[in-house]
């Protein structure tokens, strides 16, 4: 027997907006992530990359001034990643190569570490994100609440964003910062103003199409295995099937070869998302000069954005309905 | 055996006589016309109901459209003709926005997994609007309400099926609702927790004015708890009344329960010609007598040597009730498909 029962009471607070409670989706979900502690160590690792990338950025402001790391910067642009006309204009004058060697160094920042960190991520929060809501039917007590099913869709693909923004956006744009820190002049903010948008337009289009991809392989199962599975094997694929492609080109004479950021024609890229992805994202650094040339993988990354939270949308309302 | 029951009173003329008096209380649910179809199989056939304050029955076999028309009320399904009002509020129309109004409780489980008990019911709060700590603050409220102790701490999933119960219902409560619809409350729960759970209902009903549908199967749980029934089957209201209205017997009668000498004393009855029927329970229902017709009673008692343990005016049996009016739809709508129900002898539960 209770010390004291004083039963039900009454409750006449006030309500918060309905536009803003899909927020209680997305909260709830990252506090769940965070519970993981292996998780919380990848989160944790996925800031590591910040570390080469601040050191290019304090290495290029650094030759500005410095000759020796002139030629250093040169070379890492003409060998590493394949651009001698930014080699080029490293060697003729540093300063005017600014633009280009940051947009070269974030590009690479969410290409290479930022990328596979994603993968990995999504590949373990992502598959239970809805197949687990199926498996306990939690969705009923989503949706008996005045919450539509696009708002439960953005509440969970707000969880997928929140992970990314704070392993690959947060770091970059403080990345960003430090090099604005660095450099010698304040020119360098007039030269490179245009980075915080593109970072986050980056992250966006780094977002949605995994976010919503990972959703929809999670909305076809309740058991979150096989999501994964299906998740990574779609990567990995993807990158074998692009290899194998590939290395025909170069056999062929194509135009593969080297430690390219671009290698392969426009078509054979289309085969692995995690190269058609890339395609979109040097568009957005203005790394690729001619944007018609990732005209296919714009269109393909659209297309499958738009399916896949369709297809989505459309898993979660039929569980309503049965 | 003949039965006494109200179902020999047409449907229309029961359903009737409720809107008179839903009239008087004013429905806080009034659908009119109701239609949904599953492909070719309609579920609800311009269904039309009205529910007043205080708890009602929603009674049905298999299939009858319970299920459709909860989720119908809560706009989880799409309706292809019907309109309404809920708590005054135009229906479908408005049916999402209905939603901060009800306090809906799933016949089958559902649990955010991971969460802690606390955390489910303050997710509960906060998807109806709550403040996150004043959720929080909330949570403890309900839960201390619904008795659910330390456990409030442990994970959902480690939960029996009867904490389970109770986690629902304190979600249900979490925003204070007017509406409150259960579906399935007392499943898994024991005979302790299923009294405790149905006197909340009642507390609800009564103390705090709460509006409370209850579909379920377990016809004593109506009994207990209800102060009208409604009843579908085949897509139709077919029984929509008080449970006062619904007990009360076509003819007059009175009921009987001995403590001894039960044989003798029915022996009695036949060789009288006295037209009298065997109930569950040990009742012994005597068709046609009425209050004044007690003194005959004990005298006959006496004179079999029978021992009079309870005598009361006859009351109609709900189960009867209930079984009539399916087989009545289901002799009604002969294109139909069949409808399901069963009643154990002790009359305690029509299942599916």
């Amino acid at each position: 027997m209770p010390l004291i029962d004083l039963g039900y009471r009454r409750w006449d607070g006030v309500r918060s907006s309905r536009m803003w409670r899909a927020l209680a989706i997305t909260h709830t979900g990252l506090q769940l992530v965070w519970r993981t502690v292996w998780l919380r160590r990848l989160l944790w690792f996925a800031w590591l990359p910040i570390l080469p990338v601040g050191i290019g950025f304090f290495l290029y402001e650094q030759s500005i001034t410095q000759p020796d790391q002139q030629r250093m910067i040169a070379e890492i642009m003409e060998q590493a990643f394949d651009r001698p006309d930014v080699a080029e204009i490293v060697r003729r004058d540093p300063k005017e190569a600014r633009h280009e060697v940051w947009a070269q160094m974030l590009f690479a920042f969410f290409r290479y570490p930022q990328a596979i960190n994603m993968v990995l991520l999504f590949g373990l929060v992502a598959p239970r994100i809805i197949s687990h809501d199926l498996r306990s039917r939690a969705y009923l007590l989503y949706f008996s609440r005045p919450l539509s099913v696009a708002e439960y869709l953005i509440g969970k693909l707000l969880i997928l964003g929140t992970l990314l923004m704070m392993t690959t956006t947060v770091p970059a744009l403080i990345v960003y910062v430090f090099g604005l820190l660095l450099s010698p002049d304040i020119g360098a903010l007039v030269q490179t103003w245009d980075f915080p948008l593109r970072i986050l337009l980056a992250s966006l289009v780094f977002t949605l199409p995994t976010a919503s991809l990972a959703m929809l392989l999670s909305s076809f199962t309740m058991d979150s295995r096989y999501a994964s599975f299906a998740w990574f094997t779609l990567w990995v694929l993807g990158w074998v099937t692009y290899g194998v492609l590939t290395g025909l080109d170069v056999a062929e004479g194509g135009s593969g070869g080297g430690i390219t950021l671009l290698s392969g024609s426009p078509t054979t890229r289309l085969v692995s998302l995690y190269h058609a992805l890339g395609d979109v994202q040097s568009v957005v650094f203005g790394i690729l000069r001619d944007p018609s040339a990732a005209q296919s993988a714009i269109m393909l990354v659209s297309v499958l954005t738009i399916v896949s939270i369709l297809v989505t949308y459309y898993r979660v309302a039929s569980h309503l309905r049965a | 055996m003949e039965l006494l029951s109200l179902s020999r009173l047409s449907p229309h003329a029961l359903l009737s006589s409720v809107r008179e008096e839903s009239l008087i209380r004013s429905p806080v649910i009034h659908l009119r016309g109701v239609r949904k179809r599953y492909g070719k199989h309609l579920v609800l056939d311009g269904t039309s109901l009205e529910i007043g304050p205080g708890v009602t029955g929603l009674l049905g076999p298999n299939g009858s459209g319970k299920s459709t028309l909860i989720k119908g009320l809560m706009g989880l399904v799409s309706i292809e003709g019907g309109e309404g009002e809920i708590l005054g509020h135009p229906w479908p129309r408005e049916a999402r926005g209905i939603r901060d109004l009800i306090g809906y409780l799933p016949e089958d489980d559902c649990y955010v997994a991971g969460l802690q008990g606390v955390e489910a019911v303050q997710l509960a709060g906060r998807l109806s609007g709550l403040e996150r700590m004043e959720a929080l603050r909330r949570s403890h409220e309900v839960m201390d309400f619904c008795d659910i102790g330390q456990e409030r701490y442990r994970q959902v999933e480690t939960y029996s099926t009867g904490m389970r119960q109770k986690l629902k219902f304190a979600q249900t409560l979490v925003h204070d609702p007017p509406l409150i619809i259960l579906d399935e409350p007392t499943t898994g729960l024991d005979p302790s927790q299923r009294d405790a759970l149905l006197n909340r209902v009642r507390t609800l009903a009564q103390q705090h004015e709460k509006t409370i549908l209850i579909s379920t199967h377990i016809l004593p749980d109506v009994r207990q708890v209800c102060d009208a029934v409604v009843i579908l089957a085949g897509g139709i209201v077919r029984v929509s009344a008080s449970l006062e209205q619904l007990s009360q017997p076509v003819r007059p009668g009175l009921s009987v329960w001995l403590a001894a000498g039960a044989e003798a004393f029915t022996e009695l009855l036949s060789s009288r010609g006295l037209p009298w029927s065997q109930q569950p329970r040990g009742e012994i229902q005597l068709e046609g007598m009425q209050h004044a017709d007690a003194s005959q009673i004990w005298e006959m008692a006496a004179s079999s040597g029978a021992t009079i343990r309870r005598l009361e005016p006859a009351r109609a049996s709900i189960e009867q009730i209930f079984m009539d009016v399916v087989r009545q739809s289901q002799g009604a709508t002969p294109g139909r498909p069949a409808v399901s129900s069963s009643i154990d002898s002790e009359g305690s539960s029509a299942t599916d």
